[in-house]
Protein backbone atom coordinates (compact mmCIF):
# COMPACT_ATOMS: atom_id res chain seq x y z
CA UNK A 1 0.00 0.00 0.00
CA UNK A 2 1.27 3.20 -1.10
CA UNK A 3 0.88 6.40 1.45
CA UNK A 4 2.34 9.55 0.94
CA UNK A 5 -0.58 10.80 3.78
CA UNK A 6 2.27 11.16 6.68
CA UNK A 7 4.75 12.88 4.76
CA UNK A 8 4.42 16.46 6.07
CA UNK A 9 5.57 18.16 2.94
CA UNK A 10 4.47 16.49 -0.19
CA UNK A 11 0.96 17.75 -0.19
CA UNK A 12 -0.67 19.91 -2.55
CA UNK A 13 1.62 21.57 -5.29
CA UNK A 14 4.62 19.40 -3.45
CA UNK A 15 2.84 15.93 -3.88
CA UNK A 16 4.82 13.31 -5.59
CA UNK A 17 3.65 13.03 -9.25
CA UNK A 18 4.68 9.13 -9.75
CA UNK A 19 3.91 8.77 -13.30
CA UNK A 20 5.93 8.94 -16.81
CA UNK A 21 4.54 11.18 -19.43
CA UNK A 22 4.64 12.35 -23.06
CA UNK A 23 3.23 15.65 -24.43
CA UNK A 24 3.51 16.03 -28.07
CA UNK A 25 3.83 19.59 -29.31
CA UNK A 26 3.13 20.98 -26.16
CA UNK A 27 0.77 24.28 -25.65
CA UNK A 28 3.08 27.59 -25.66
CA UNK A 29 1.72 31.00 -24.65
CA UNK A 30 4.45 33.32 -27.00
CA UNK A 31 6.37 32.52 -29.24
CA UNK A 32 9.05 29.77 -28.92
CA UNK A 33 12.30 31.19 -30.81
CA UNK A 34 13.03 29.27 -33.59
CA UNK A 35 16.76 29.28 -33.41
CA UNK A 36 16.38 27.39 -30.01
CA UNK A 37 16.93 23.52 -31.39
CA UNK A 38 18.08 21.26 -28.73
CA UNK A 39 16.79 20.02 -25.58
CA UNK A 40 16.60 21.30 -22.23
CA UNK A 41 17.01 18.50 -20.02
CA UNK A 42 16.01 18.86 -16.28
CA UNK A 43 16.71 15.67 -13.78
CA UNK A 44 15.42 15.66 -10.36
CA UNK A 45 13.52 13.85 -8.08
CA UNK A 46 10.07 12.20 -7.49
CA UNK A 47 9.24 9.33 -4.83
CA UNK A 48 8.18 6.30 -6.08
CA UNK A 49 7.52 5.48 -2.20
CA UNK A 50 7.82 7.09 0.79
CA UNK A 51 10.65 7.26 2.12
CA UNK A 52 11.67 4.57 4.91
CA UNK A 53 12.91 7.19 8.00
CA UNK A 54 11.20 10.69 8.28
CA UNK A 55 14.21 12.47 8.86
CA UNK A 56 16.23 11.18 5.68
CA UNK A 57 17.14 13.79 3.12
CA UNK A 58 15.44 14.68 0.25
CA UNK A 59 18.30 14.28 -2.27
CA UNK A 60 17.45 10.36 -1.52
CA UNK A 61 14.30 11.11 -3.93
CA UNK A 62 14.39 8.54 -6.63
CA UNK A 63 16.17 10.25 -9.89
CA UNK A 64 13.37 11.13 -12.49
CA UNK A 65 15.14 13.13 -16.08
CA UNK A 66 12.45 14.93 -18.17
CA UNK A 67 13.04 16.80 -21.40
CA UNK A 68 11.82 19.55 -23.36
CA UNK A 69 12.81 19.00 -26.81
CA UNK A 70 12.78 22.09 -28.96
CA UNK A 71 12.13 21.96 -32.79
CA UNK A 72 12.17 24.97 -35.18
CA UNK A 73 9.41 26.56 -32.23
CA UNK A 74 7.64 23.31 -31.39
CA UNK A 75 7.97 21.61 -27.90
CA UNK A 76 7.55 17.98 -27.08
CA UNK A 77 7.76 16.88 -24.06
CA UNK A 78 8.96 13.51 -22.50
CA UNK A 79 9.46 12.20 -18.20
CA UNK A 80 10.49 8.79 -17.13
CA UNK A 81 12.32 7.58 -14.30
CA UNK A 82 15.82 6.76 -14.31
CA UNK A 83 15.85 3.07 -14.11
CA UNK A 84 18.20 2.28 -11.24
CA UNK A 85 18.65 -0.87 -9.76
CA UNK A 86 17.14 0.97 -6.49
CA UNK A 87 13.97 1.45 -8.20
CA UNK A 88 13.59 -1.53 -10.07
CA UNK A 89 14.26 -3.03 -6.55
CA UNK A 90 11.29 -1.01 -4.65
CA UNK A 91 9.30 -1.45 -7.46
CA UNK A 92 9.70 -5.06 -7.39
CA UNK A 93 9.21 -5.16 -3.35
CA UNK A 94 6.12 -2.61 -3.62
CA UNK A 95 7.80 -0.40 -0.77
CA UNK A 96 11.30 1.44 -0.19
CA UNK A 97 13.86 -1.00 0.85
CA UNK A 98 16.50 1.72 1.32
CA UNK A 99 17.39 3.70 3.83
CA UNK A 100 18.94 6.96 4.93
CA UNK A 101 20.77 9.53 2.25
CA UNK A 102 24.05 7.57 1.39
CA UNK A 103 23.87 5.00 4.30
CA UNK A 104 23.67 1.56 3.40
CA UNK A 105 23.57 0.58 7.06
CA UNK A 106 20.22 0.93 7.30
CA UNK A 107 19.00 -1.11 3.77
CA UNK A 108 16.37 -3.97 4.01
CA UNK A 109 19.01 -6.64 4.09
CA UNK A 110 17.29 -7.65 0.70
CA UNK A 111 19.03 -4.98 -0.88
CA UNK A 112 22.82 -5.16 0.19
CA UNK A 113 25.50 -4.39 -1.82
CA UNK A 114 23.20 -3.38 -4.54
CA UNK A 115 23.61 0.38 -6.14
CA UNK A 116 22.21 2.85 -3.71
CA UNK A 117 22.21 5.88 -6.44
CA UNK A 118 19.19 7.43 -7.16
CA UNK A 119 20.53 9.54 -9.97
CA UNK A 120 18.59 12.43 -9.40
CA UNK A 121 21.02 15.66 -9.61
CA UNK A 122 22.52 16.79 -13.05
CA UNK A 123 22.13 15.70 -16.57
CA UNK A 124 25.19 15.97 -18.69
CA UNK A 125 25.84 15.70 -22.48
CA UNK A 126 29.50 15.08 -23.31
CA UNK A 127 31.11 13.04 -25.96
CA UNK A 128 27.81 12.38 -28.07
CA UNK A 129 26.51 10.64 -25.07
CA UNK A 130 23.70 11.50 -22.23
CA UNK A 131 23.83 10.71 -19.04
CA UNK A 132 22.48 11.33 -15.33
CA UNK A 133 24.98 11.93 -12.63
CA UNK A 134 24.43 11.55 -9.20
CA UNK A 135 27.51 12.21 -6.79
CA UNK A 136 27.77 8.75 -4.87
CA UNK A 137 28.07 7.00 -8.00
CA UNK A 138 28.84 6.29 -11.69
CA UNK A 139 27.82 8.42 -14.31
CA UNK A 140 24.42 6.76 -15.91
CA UNK A 141 24.03 6.59 -19.61
CA UNK A 142 20.28 7.69 -21.00
CA UNK A 143 18.94 7.17 -24.61
CA UNK A 144 18.59 11.10 -25.86
CA UNK A 145 15.64 9.93 -27.82
CA UNK A 146 13.37 7.68 -25.75
CA UNK A 147 15.15 8.78 -22.09
CA UNK A 148 15.17 5.25 -21.30
CA UNK A 149 18.23 4.08 -18.65
CA UNK A 150 20.84 2.14 -20.22
CA UNK A 151 23.20 1.94 -17.16
CA UNK A 152 26.03 2.87 -15.43
CA UNK A 153 29.12 4.31 -17.61
CA UNK A 154 33.20 4.20 -16.64
CA UNK A 155 34.44 5.65 -19.74
CA UNK A 156 35.50 2.77 -21.39
CA UNK A 157 36.94 1.44 -18.01
CA UNK A 158 39.44 4.16 -17.68
CA UNK A 159 37.56 6.24 -15.09
CA UNK A 160 38.65 4.00 -11.76
CA UNK A 161 36.64 6.57 -8.97
CA UNK A 162 33.58 4.61 -7.86
CA UNK A 163 32.10 7.97 -7.48
CA UNK A 164 31.59 10.79 -9.89
CA UNK A 165 30.33 14.47 -9.42
CA UNK A 166 27.34 15.94 -10.33
CA UNK A 167 29.21 19.10 -11.59
CA UNK A 168 31.82 17.94 -14.09
CA UNK A 169 33.32 21.54 -15.86
CA UNK A 170 33.65 21.43 -19.61
CA UNK A 171 36.30 23.69 -20.81
CA UNK A 172 34.32 25.57 -23.86
CA UNK A 173 38.55 26.42 -25.22
CA UNK A 174 39.44 22.32 -25.45
CA UNK A 175 36.61 20.48 -25.07
CA UNK A 176 37.47 18.92 -22.23
CA UNK A 177 35.39 17.48 -19.41
CA UNK A 178 37.12 18.45 -16.00
CA UNK A 179 35.53 15.80 -13.57
CA UNK A 180 36.34 13.78 -10.45
CA UNK A 181 34.93 11.59 -7.91
CA UNK A 182 35.14 11.91 -3.96
CA UNK A 183 35.21 9.06 -1.48
CA UNK A 184 36.41 7.89 -4.54
CA UNK A 185 38.07 4.63 -3.40
CA UNK A 186 35.03 3.81 -1.49
CA UNK A 187 32.47 4.75 1.30
CA UNK A 188 34.28 7.00 4.34
CA UNK A 189 37.20 7.48 1.99
CA UNK A 190 39.17 10.49 1.76
CA UNK A 191 40.04 9.84 -1.50
CA UNK A 192 39.94 12.60 -4.53
CA UNK A 193 40.57 11.26 -8.12
CA UNK A 194 40.42 14.18 -10.07
CA UNK A 195 40.17 13.31 -14.16
CA UNK A 196 40.65 15.11 -17.83
CA UNK A 197 38.59 13.22 -20.59
CA UNK A 198 38.69 14.76 -24.10
CA UNK A 199 35.81 15.32 -25.94
CA UNK A 200 35.77 12.21 -27.64
CA UNK A 201 35.31 10.62 -24.36
CA UNK A 202 38.64 9.05 -23.82
CA UNK A 203 40.49 9.45 -20.17
CA UNK A 204 43.80 11.44 -20.61
CA UNK A 205 44.65 12.47 -17.26
CA UNK A 206 43.95 11.09 -13.31
CA UNK A 207 45.65 12.75 -10.32
CA UNK A 208 44.91 10.98 -6.80
CA UNK A 209 44.79 13.09 -3.52
CA UNK A 210 43.48 13.35 -0.40
CA UNK A 211 41.43 16.05 0.81
CA UNK A 212 41.94 17.53 4.51
CA UNK A 213 38.72 15.77 5.98
CA UNK A 214 36.30 13.46 4.37
CA UNK A 215 33.56 15.88 3.35
CA UNK A 216 30.89 16.59 0.53
CA UNK A 217 32.38 18.34 -2.53
CA UNK A 218 29.59 18.77 -4.75
CA UNK A 219 31.36 20.88 -6.90
CA UNK A 220 34.56 23.16 -8.45
CA UNK A 221 35.53 25.85 -9.85
CA UNK A 222 37.79 25.76 -13.71
CA UNK A 223 39.96 27.90 -14.54
CA UNK A 224 42.46 27.60 -17.61
CA UNK A 225 45.03 26.78 -15.43
CA UNK A 226 43.84 25.94 -12.30
CA UNK A 227 41.41 23.50 -11.22
CA UNK A 228 39.80 24.73 -7.38
CA UNK A 229 38.22 22.81 -4.96
CA UNK A 230 36.16 23.45 -1.98
CA UNK A 231 35.83 21.70 1.20
CA UNK A 232 33.70 22.91 4.32
CA UNK A 233 31.40 21.39 7.09
CA UNK A 234 29.47 18.72 6.11
CA UNK A 235 31.53 15.75 7.84
CA UNK A 236 31.01 12.18 8.04
CA UNK A 237 32.57 8.87 9.84
CA UNK A 238 31.86 4.87 9.73
CA UNK A 239 30.57 5.47 13.45
CA UNK A 240 28.40 7.51 12.03
CA UNK A 241 26.84 5.47 9.93
CA UNK A 242 26.84 2.59 11.96
CA UNK A 243 24.54 4.54 14.30
CA UNK A 244 22.11 4.50 11.68
CA UNK A 245 22.10 8.26 10.53
CA UNK A 246 22.15 10.24 7.43
CA UNK A 247 25.56 10.34 5.77
CA UNK A 248 26.60 14.36 6.57
CA UNK A 249 26.59 16.15 9.46
CA UNK A 250 27.26 19.76 10.09
CA UNK A 251 30.57 21.00 12.11
CA UNK A 252 30.80 24.44 12.52
CA UNK A 253 34.51 23.94 14.26
CA UNK A 254 35.56 22.83 10.99
CA UNK A 255 37.30 25.07 8.84
CA UNK A 256 36.67 25.43 5.49
CA UNK A 257 39.24 24.19 2.68
CA UNK A 258 40.19 25.46 -1.12
CA UNK A 259 42.72 23.57 -3.13
CA UNK A 260 44.11 24.69 -5.83
CA UNK A 261 46.02 22.05 -7.95
CA UNK A 262 47.52 23.15 -11.82
CA UNK A 263 45.21 21.71 -14.49
CA UNK A 264 48.70 20.14 -15.60
CA UNK A 265 49.83 19.42 -11.50
CA UNK A 266 50.17 16.29 -9.46
CA UNK A 267 48.62 15.36 -6.17
CA UNK A 268 51.68 17.28 -4.67
CA UNK A 269 51.19 20.46 -6.35
CA UNK A 270 47.91 20.92 -4.51
CA UNK A 271 47.98 24.00 -2.15
CA UNK A 272 45.42 24.13 0.62
CA UNK A 273 43.72 27.58 1.70
CA UNK A 274 42.19 28.16 4.77
CA UNK A 275 39.05 30.00 5.91
CA UNK A 276 36.12 30.38 8.06
CA UNK A 277 32.90 28.52 8.24
CA UNK A 278 31.65 28.40 4.86
CA UNK A 279 29.42 26.33 2.22
CA UNK A 280 30.56 26.86 -0.56
CA UNK A 281 28.22 23.94 -2.54
CA UNK A 282 27.64 25.51 -5.83
CA UNK A 283 30.69 27.58 -8.01
CA UNK A 284 29.87 30.02 -10.89
CA UNK A 285 32.89 30.53 -12.47
CA UNK A 286 36.33 30.83 -12.06
CA UNK A 287 39.83 32.26 -13.43
CA UNK A 288 43.62 32.68 -13.56
CA UNK A 289 44.82 36.44 -13.03
CA UNK A 290 48.68 36.12 -12.78
CA UNK A 291 49.32 34.76 -9.99
CA UNK A 292 45.78 34.68 -8.12
CA UNK A 293 43.19 32.43 -8.77
CA UNK A 294 39.90 33.80 -8.44
CA UNK A 295 36.18 31.96 -7.63
CA UNK A 296 33.50 33.51 -7.46
CA UNK A 297 30.49 31.52 -6.15
CA UNK A 298 26.83 31.95 -4.70
CA UNK A 299 28.50 30.63 -0.68
CA UNK A 300 26.65 30.33 2.77
CA UNK A 301 27.57 31.51 5.71
CA UNK A 302 26.98 28.06 7.32
CA UNK A 303 24.71 24.81 6.85
CA UNK A 304 22.40 24.97 4.07
CA UNK A 305 20.82 22.19 4.88
CA UNK A 306 18.85 21.50 7.97
CA UNK A 307 18.30 17.71 6.60
CA UNK A 308 22.04 17.71 7.80
CA UNK A 309 21.98 18.77 11.00
CA UNK A 310 24.73 19.97 13.61
CA UNK A 311 27.18 17.21 15.15
CA UNK A 312 26.95 19.06 18.45
CA UNK A 313 22.85 18.99 18.40
CA UNK A 314 22.45 23.08 17.60
CA UNK A 315 19.87 24.04 15.73
CA UNK A 316 19.56 24.91 12.12
CA UNK A 317 20.10 28.40 11.40
CA UNK A 318 18.23 30.49 8.56
CA UNK A 319 19.61 33.33 9.06
CA UNK A 320 23.06 31.63 8.45
CA UNK A 321 21.15 29.45 5.78
CA UNK A 322 21.42 32.31 2.60
CA UNK A 323 23.73 32.60 -0.27
CA UNK A 324 25.34 35.72 -0.88
CA UNK A 325 27.42 36.28 -4.65
CA UNK A 326 31.29 36.50 -3.02
CA UNK A 327 34.71 36.56 -4.99
CA UNK A 328 37.33 34.69 -3.21
CA UNK A 329 40.80 35.38 -4.46
CA UNK A 330 43.91 33.00 -3.49
CA UNK A 331 47.41 34.27 -3.72
CA UNK A 332 49.82 32.15 -4.66
CA UNK A 333 52.31 34.15 -4.06
CA UNK A 334 51.34 34.47 -0.62
CA UNK A 335 53.07 33.00 2.57
CA UNK A 336 50.34 31.99 4.66
CA UNK A 337 47.26 29.78 3.85
CA UNK A 338 45.07 32.29 3.92
CA UNK A 339 42.07 34.53 1.31
CA UNK A 340 40.30 37.41 0.98
CA UNK A 341 36.63 37.32 0.06
CA UNK A 342 34.30 40.22 -1.01
CA UNK A 343 30.18 39.84 -1.08
CA UNK A 344 29.81 41.17 -4.71
CA UNK A 345 26.02 42.13 -3.66
CA UNK A 346 23.84 42.64 -0.57
CA UNK A 347 21.05 40.54 -1.55
CA UNK A 348 20.61 36.68 -1.21
CA UNK A 349 20.43 34.88 -3.80
CA UNK A 350 19.38 30.84 -4.71
CA UNK A 351 22.70 28.72 -4.78
CA UNK A 352 21.88 27.31 -7.85
CA UNK A 353 23.43 29.94 -10.21
CA UNK A 354 24.65 29.48 -13.87
CA UNK A 355 27.26 31.84 -16.26
CA UNK A 356 27.27 31.37 -20.38
CA UNK A 357 28.97 28.04 -20.47
CA UNK A 358 30.61 29.49 -23.79
CA UNK A 359 32.75 31.63 -20.54
CA UNK A 360 33.57 29.09 -18.25
CA UNK A 361 37.34 29.39 -16.86
CA UNK A 362 37.48 32.62 -18.72
CA UNK A 363 36.98 36.20 -18.08
CA UNK A 364 33.34 36.62 -17.60
CA UNK A 365 30.83 39.43 -16.56
CA UNK A 366 27.45 38.18 -16.05
CA UNK A 367 26.29 35.64 -13.60
CA UNK A 368 22.31 34.80 -13.39
CA UNK A 369 20.32 33.22 -11.13
CA UNK A 370 17.20 33.18 -9.60
CA UNK A 371 16.18 34.96 -6.51
CA UNK A 372 13.14 36.52 -3.89
CA UNK A 373 12.03 39.97 -4.88
CA UNK A 374 9.66 40.63 -1.49
CA UNK A 375 8.70 44.00 -2.69
CA UNK A 376 6.90 41.86 -5.86
CA UNK A 377 3.24 41.03 -5.54
CA UNK A 378 2.31 36.84 -4.36
CA UNK A 379 -1.39 36.28 -4.77
CA UNK A 380 -1.88 33.78 -1.59
CA UNK A 381 -5.84 33.96 -2.49
CA UNK A 382 -5.10 31.75 -5.91
CA UNK A 383 -1.72 29.98 -5.10
CA UNK A 384 -2.05 29.74 -1.35
CA UNK A 385 0.07 31.56 1.19
CA UNK A 386 3.68 30.51 0.88
CA UNK A 387 5.37 32.92 3.64
CA UNK A 388 7.50 34.26 0.84
CA UNK A 389 8.67 31.06 -0.37
CA UNK A 390 9.12 31.74 -3.56
CA UNK A 391 11.60 32.50 -6.00
CA UNK A 392 9.97 35.03 -8.32
CA UNK A 393 12.82 36.57 -10.04
CA UNK A 394 15.50 35.46 -12.80
CA UNK A 395 18.70 37.87 -12.24
CA UNK A 396 21.79 39.00 -14.10
CA UNK A 397 24.20 39.84 -11.88
CA UNK A 398 26.57 42.35 -13.36
CA UNK A 399 29.72 41.52 -11.61
CA UNK A 400 31.54 44.38 -14.05
CA UNK A 401 28.82 47.35 -12.67
CA UNK A 402 27.61 45.52 -9.47
CA UNK A 403 24.28 46.68 -11.31
CA UNK A 404 20.98 43.78 -12.07
CA UNK A 405 18.21 43.13 -14.19
CA UNK A 406 15.27 41.02 -13.41
CA UNK A 407 12.86 38.82 -15.07
CA UNK A 408 9.28 38.77 -12.75
CA UNK A 409 7.93 35.40 -13.45
CA UNK A 410 4.36 36.71 -12.14
CA UNK A 411 2.47 36.55 -8.54
CA UNK A 412 1.36 33.05 -8.76
CA UNK A 413 4.40 31.29 -9.53
CA UNK A 414 7.95 30.35 -8.17
CA UNK A 415 11.01 29.69 -10.20
CA UNK A 416 13.56 26.94 -10.40
CA UNK A 417 17.14 26.51 -11.18
CA UNK A 418 17.68 29.51 -14.31
CA UNK A 419 19.77 28.23 -17.42
CA UNK A 420 21.43 30.23 -20.01
CA UNK A 421 20.75 29.09 -24.21
CA UNK A 422 23.57 31.04 -26.15
CA UNK A 423 21.58 33.01 -29.61
CA UNK A 424 22.58 30.55 -32.43
CA UNK A 425 25.51 33.00 -34.63
CA UNK A 426 25.96 35.01 -31.51
CA UNK A 427 29.47 34.47 -29.71
CA UNK A 428 29.09 37.56 -27.87
CA UNK A 429 28.18 37.21 -23.50
CA UNK A 430 24.55 36.82 -22.55
CA UNK A 431 23.37 36.83 -25.80
CA UNK A 432 20.59 34.52 -25.48
CA UNK A 433 18.11 33.12 -23.32
CA UNK A 434 17.05 32.55 -19.91
CA UNK A 435 15.24 29.48 -19.16
CA UNK A 436 13.40 27.89 -16.72
CA UNK A 437 10.79 26.11 -14.92
CA UNK A 438 8.09 28.14 -13.17
CA UNK A 439 5.83 26.02 -10.62
CA UNK A 440 2.37 27.96 -10.82
CA UNK A 441 0.42 27.29 -7.48
CA UNK A 442 -2.56 28.74 -8.84
CA UNK A 443 -3.15 26.74 -11.95
CA UNK A 444 -1.05 23.86 -10.46
CA UNK A 445 1.18 23.13 -13.03
CA UNK A 446 4.54 23.35 -14.36
CA UNK A 447 5.15 26.01 -17.33
CA UNK A 448 8.67 26.65 -18.89
CA UNK A 449 9.66 30.49 -19.27
CA UNK A 450 12.13 31.61 -22.29
CA UNK A 451 13.17 35.43 -21.70
CA UNK A 452 15.35 36.92 -23.93
CA UNK A 453 18.77 37.65 -21.34
CA UNK A 454 19.07 40.87 -22.47
CA UNK A 455 16.10 41.92 -22.26
CA UNK A 456 14.45 40.48 -19.02
CA UNK A 457 12.59 43.26 -17.64
CA UNK A 458 10.38 42.71 -20.81
CA UNK A 459 9.41 39.96 -19.23
CA UNK A 460 9.10 36.27 -21.21
CA UNK A 461 9.01 35.55 -24.83
CA UNK A 462 7.82 31.98 -24.68
CA UNK A 463 5.92 29.91 -21.54
CA UNK A 464 6.04 25.99 -22.61
CA UNK A 465 2.70 25.33 -20.51
CA UNK A 466 2.41 21.71 -19.37
CA UNK A 467 -1.03 20.55 -18.15
CA UNK A 468 -0.06 18.86 -14.89
CA UNK A 469 2.90 19.67 -12.37
CA UNK A 470 6.37 18.35 -13.57
CA UNK A 471 8.64 17.36 -10.45
CA UNK A 472 11.37 19.51 -9.06
CA UNK A 473 14.66 19.55 -10.75
CA UNK A 474 17.68 19.88 -9.12
CA UNK A 475 19.65 21.27 -11.98
CA UNK A 476 18.84 21.15 -16.07
CA UNK A 477 20.79 21.82 -18.94
CA UNK A 478 20.28 22.98 -22.40
CA UNK A 479 21.78 20.53 -25.17
CA UNK A 480 22.28 22.34 -28.62
CA UNK A 481 21.10 19.58 -31.67
CA UNK A 482 24.66 18.83 -32.67
CA UNK A 483 25.58 17.80 -28.44
CA UNK A 484 23.41 14.44 -29.12
CA UNK A 485 22.21 12.06 -31.77
CA UNK A 486 18.40 12.80 -31.62
CA UNK A 487 16.25 11.63 -33.84
CA UNK B 1 -47.00 12.21 -28.05
CA UNK B 2 -43.97 12.48 -25.61
CA UNK B 3 -43.83 10.35 -23.07
CA UNK B 4 -43.35 11.76 -19.80
CA UNK B 5 -40.31 10.55 -17.98
CA UNK B 6 -39.55 10.81 -14.37
CA UNK B 7 -36.59 13.22 -13.25
CA UNK B 8 -33.51 11.81 -13.21
CA UNK B 9 -31.60 12.39 -9.98
CA UNK B 10 -28.78 14.13 -11.48
CA UNK B 11 -31.41 16.48 -12.74
CA UNK B 12 -32.87 17.25 -9.77
CA UNK B 13 -29.61 17.98 -8.09
CA UNK B 14 -28.57 20.78 -10.86
CA UNK B 15 -32.05 22.36 -10.27
CA UNK B 16 -31.65 22.79 -6.46
CA UNK B 17 -27.73 24.01 -7.25
CA UNK B 18 -29.35 26.35 -8.93
CA UNK B 19 -32.09 27.76 -6.40
CA UNK B 20 -29.19 27.74 -3.80
CA UNK B 21 -26.64 29.93 -6.20
CA UNK B 22 -29.56 31.95 -6.70
CA UNK B 23 -30.17 32.35 -2.24
CA UNK B 24 -26.31 32.56 -2.55
CA UNK B 25 -26.45 35.83 -4.34
CA UNK B 26 -28.67 37.31 -2.19
CA UNK B 27 -27.05 36.08 0.78
CA UNK B 28 -23.60 38.27 -0.56
CA UNK B 29 -25.17 41.20 -1.79
CA UNK B 30 -26.44 41.76 2.01
CA UNK B 31 -23.22 40.38 3.23
CA UNK B 32 -20.67 41.80 2.22
CA UNK B 33 -19.39 42.58 6.05
CA UNK B 34 -19.37 38.33 6.10
CA UNK B 35 -17.81 37.97 2.93
CA UNK B 36 -15.00 40.09 3.78
CA UNK B 37 -13.70 38.30 6.25
CA UNK B 38 -13.50 35.46 3.50
CA UNK B 39 -11.91 37.66 0.48
CA UNK B 40 -11.17 41.42 0.45
CA UNK B 41 -10.76 41.37 -2.90
CA UNK B 42 -13.74 39.39 -4.11
CA UNK B 43 -15.74 42.44 -1.69
CA UNK B 44 -14.00 45.28 -3.49
CA UNK B 45 -14.79 43.68 -7.05
CA UNK B 46 -18.15 42.95 -6.35
CA UNK B 47 -19.31 46.24 -5.89
CA UNK B 48 -21.79 47.68 -8.33
CA UNK B 49 -22.05 44.16 -10.48
CA UNK B 50 -23.73 41.54 -11.38
CA UNK B 51 -22.87 38.08 -9.27
CA UNK B 52 -23.10 35.25 -11.99
CA UNK B 53 -22.61 31.51 -11.57
CA UNK B 54 -19.23 30.02 -13.81
CA UNK B 55 -17.24 27.19 -14.43
CA UNK B 56 -13.70 27.48 -14.16
CA UNK B 57 -11.21 24.30 -14.13
CA UNK B 58 -14.17 22.20 -14.02
CA UNK B 59 -15.41 23.43 -10.80
CA UNK B 60 -17.88 25.88 -10.43
CA UNK B 61 -17.84 29.04 -8.60
CA UNK B 62 -20.06 32.09 -7.39
CA UNK B 63 -18.51 35.04 -9.15
CA UNK B 64 -20.12 38.07 -7.64
CA UNK B 65 -18.41 41.24 -10.07
CA UNK B 66 -19.92 39.66 -12.97
CA UNK B 67 -16.71 39.76 -15.16
CA UNK B 68 -15.28 35.97 -14.70
CA UNK B 69 -12.42 36.67 -12.70
CA UNK B 70 -10.39 33.70 -11.94
CA UNK B 71 -11.74 31.05 -10.02
CA UNK B 72 -10.22 31.44 -5.88
CA UNK B 73 -9.85 27.88 -4.76
CA UNK B 74 -11.12 27.97 -0.60
CA UNK B 75 -8.65 28.34 1.83
CA UNK B 76 -6.66 25.03 2.57
CA UNK B 77 -7.09 23.74 -1.39
CA UNK B 78 -4.67 26.27 -2.52
CA UNK B 79 -1.91 24.21 -3.91
CA UNK B 80 0.87 26.23 -1.72
CA UNK B 81 -1.37 26.40 1.16
CA UNK B 82 -0.83 22.89 3.01
CA UNK B 83 2.91 23.34 3.59
CA UNK B 84 2.00 27.26 4.73
CA UNK B 85 1.84 25.91 8.60
CA UNK B 86 5.47 24.60 8.78
CA UNK B 87 8.36 26.48 10.22
CA UNK B 88 11.29 27.74 7.66
CA UNK B 89 13.50 24.37 8.92
CA UNK B 90 10.76 21.99 8.86
CA UNK B 91 9.92 23.21 4.54
CA UNK B 92 13.58 22.99 3.73
CA UNK B 93 13.96 19.78 4.99
CA UNK B 94 12.52 18.62 2.20
CA UNK B 95 11.81 21.32 0.31
CA UNK B 96 14.89 22.65 -1.12
CA UNK B 97 14.97 23.00 -4.71
CA UNK B 98 11.44 24.28 -5.29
Amino acid sequence: MVDFSHQPTMKGFFAPTRFEADVYDCEVIGKVPTDMNGAFVRLGGDWLYPPKFSDDAPFSVDGYINMFRFKNGIVDYKGRWVKTPRYKADLAAHKQLFGEYRNPFTDDPSVKGLDRTVQNTTPLAFAGKLFTLKEDSLPYEINCNTLETIGPYNFHGKYKSLTFTAHPKVDPVTGEMICYGYEAAGLETNDVYLYTINKKGEVTREVRFKVPYISMVHDIGLTQKHVIIPVFGFVTSMERLKEGKVHWGWDSTRPSYVGIIPRDGEAKDIRWFKGPERATVHTLNGRTEGDKVILEAPIFDSNPFPFFPSVDGSPWDAQKARAYIRRNTFDLNSKDDGFTEEKLFEMNVSDLGRVDDRYLSLPYRYAFTAYTDRERPFDQWRAGNLQGRVSNCYGRFDLATGKKSSYFVGDTCSLQEVCFVPRKGSSEEGDGYVIGMASNYAEMRSELIIADAQRLEDGDVARVILPFRSTAQVHGRWMDEDQLPFA
Amino acid sequence: MRREEPIKRRDFLSKVAIVFAGAAVVWIDGGRTLLRAVSPALVELSCNSTPVVSIHMDRPYLDATGRAVPYYAPIGMRSGEPVAHLTEEAFRSQLCFV
